[in-house]
């Protein structure tokens, strides 16, 4: 299992898009992806899951990746996070 | 902000007869339209953009189609039961017949994630979508999640 902390970037948060592309996104892992946002711990290939975290632009979350192919995934869920989900300002 | 407070009993309908997800962005539209006298064609096409961008479906039967709209002073929401489930282009590939459509303010960022929060919390219930799914007026649906938020 490895962990990275991140802060969210964006200026709309995990807003409903963002949280379906960072679900797509771990989805397409076969690691088990854990965000925990101040003791609050949901599952990342979960939508509904990320929704409710309610992340805003400046929130520090601790993700956690744990599987074979836990390298990877960790990397391409921090690049999506760290360029703001594309969005435009 | 609670989603009993953007949800008043005259913006839930239950067991109404749209035949389709385009049906449905309009039936929205035009309640919402009336109630606030705010432009239609803009929240229709509003929330039309939204789904082109990816559907709102989250699964499990539930969609949150939503739209910003500028010169807006407060979110507003609207549930909608749907008799029969429409094609909803879902993660799941379920069709969808629990709708809750938020219309945002433009720059209602924080709140708008709070609502969020509270709708993935309330509907990632199963007891609550079948009691809703049960429910037999808007006024019991109001109170279901009324009493979900407590």
């Amino acid at each position: 299992m490895i962990s990275q902390k991140l802060t969210i970037i964006n200026k709309l948060g995990l807003h409903a898009r963002a949280a379906s592309k960072l679900v797509n996104r771990a989805s397409q892992f076969e690691s088990e992806v854990f965000i925990d946002k101040q003791g609050n711990r949901i599952n990342a290939k979960s939508i509904m899951g990320v929704m409710m975290l309610a992340a805003s632009k400046g929130t520090e979350i601790l993700l956690e990746v744990d599987g074979n192919d836990e390298q990877d995934c960790m990397k391409a869920i921090v690049h999506l996070i760290d360029s703001g989900f594309d969005e435009a300002e | 902000m609670t989603i009993s407070a953007i949800l008043s009993p005259d913006r839930i309908f239950i067991d109404t007869d749209i035949s389709s997800k385009k049906r449905l962005l309009e039936f929205i539209s035009n309640t919402v339209a009336d109630q606030f006298d705010l432009p239609r064609s803009k929240i229709y096409s509003n929330l039309l953009d939204r789904e082109r961008l990816g559907s709102t479906g989250l699964g499990n039967g539930f969609a949150i189609p939503h739209a910003r709209l500028s010169n807006l002073e407060t979110t507003i929401g609207c549930f909608i039961r749907l008799d029969q489930p429409v094609k909803f282009e879902a993660p799941d590939n379920k069709p969808v017949d629990l709708v809750f459509t938020i219309i945002i303010p433009e720059n209602a960022t924080d709140e708008h994630l709070q609502i969020l929060s509270s709708l993935a919390k309330i509907f990632s219930q199963t007891e609550i979508r079948e009691a809703i799914r049960s429910a037999e007026s808007n006024d019991e649906v109001a109170r279901i999640i009324h009493t979900a938020e407590q």
